[in-house]
């Protein structure tokens, strides 16, 4: 029978996590068994370039370490897998870094040191956008930090942001409201311009797919 | 040289930004809870909008709610089969 067929509940989890626990190697086990299975399952194929080992205990750490987080609101298996899936993922996108397959940070770096300062909007864009376009090129130039700019490329360019955040000597949360601050200031500086939310869902809603 | 940048999808952040959000962190404390909610009713009670609207912005989160929802799915259709599994009390 598979050890993780037991019938266990959050509470006999938990228990059996604690280090002092006489159960705590095989609740690690099937812990293990358990992620590794769903794990495979959601990620199929995209795992073939991962140590699923690896993952799995890289996983199981996080998870003892950050138990007392654990709310009680679904199962702790569930918490558990949302946990080793954020682990998979984010070593998926340094993966994909490391092997080139992604525009450099270092490019990212010098593009943004000019965007919004040359380079105007082709002229389809301007008409297209009645304008929006050429007016978020002058906010990102005149209201953004360089550091705010880089980040909002980054991301624009799809690099993972466990990559911008270590580039950038941060951490994955400041950089979230590093790049949030932005989005804020790029939104008011627009609304200053003319361009309040109905213009925005309208260009969003309308504008083809380039 | 790289493509020029993506203003639709910019500006798509733009229009889905909201005055407070919620990181990824604390977007990740509720992802369980989220992805079993819309596995047993089909949908979400309105205080998860400040999560519903971190997924618009952030594809990351996106991506690996996504593979949750998948994985409680999958293991629902274990449960359903075998009965297992299930803490004291939950509902079959």
């Amino acid at each position: 029978m598979d050890p993780t067929r037991r019938s266990r509940s959050d509470a006999e989890w938990l228990a059996g996590l604690d280090l002092e626990s006489q159960d705590h190697p095989d609740v690690c086990q099937d812990l293990a068994v358990l992620l590794g299975r769903s794990l495979r399952r959601v990620l199929g194929d995209r795992l073939r370039t991962l140590d699923l080992d690896d993952v799995v205990q890289d996983s199981l750490l996080q998870i003892l370490r950050s138990r007392d987080h654990f709310r009680g609101d679904s199962r702790f298996t569930t918490w558990a897998t949302a946990i080793a899936l954020r682990v998979a993922f984010t070593e998926l996108r340094r993966r994909k870094v490391r092997e080139g397959r992604m525009v450099p940070f270092d490019a990212v770096l010098a593009e943004a040191a000019a965007w919004g300062r040359d380079g105007s909007p082709e002229p389809a864009e301007i008409v297209e956008s009645h304008g929006l376009v050429e007016a978020l090129q002058q906010a990102i130039a005149s209201s953004l930090t360089e550091r705010q700019r880089v980040a909002i490329l980054a991301e624009l360019r799809g690099l993972p942001t466990v990559e911008i955040a270590t580039r950038l000597g941060t951490n994955q949360n400041a950089l979230y409201k590093l790049i949030h601050d932005a989005r804020k200031k790029l939104r008011l500086a627009l609304e200053r311009r003319g361009f309040g939310a109905d213009a925005l869902h309208g260009f969003v809603a309308e504008a083809p797919s380039r | 040289m790289t493509d020029r940048p993506d203003w639709r999808k910019l500006l798509q952040w733009l229009e889905r930004t909201s005055a407070e959000e919620i990181d990824c962190d604390q977007f990740l404390a509720r992802a369980a809870g989220l992805a079993e909610l819309l596995r047993d009713a089909g949908r979400l009670p309105a205080d998860a909008a400040p999560a519903l609207q971190h997924l618009t912005v952030c594809p990351e989160c996106e991506e690996e709610f996504e593979a949750l929802r998948r994985a409680v799915q999958a293991e629902a259709g274990d449960d359903t089969s075998d009965g297992i599994a299930r803490n004291p009390g939950e509902p079959e």
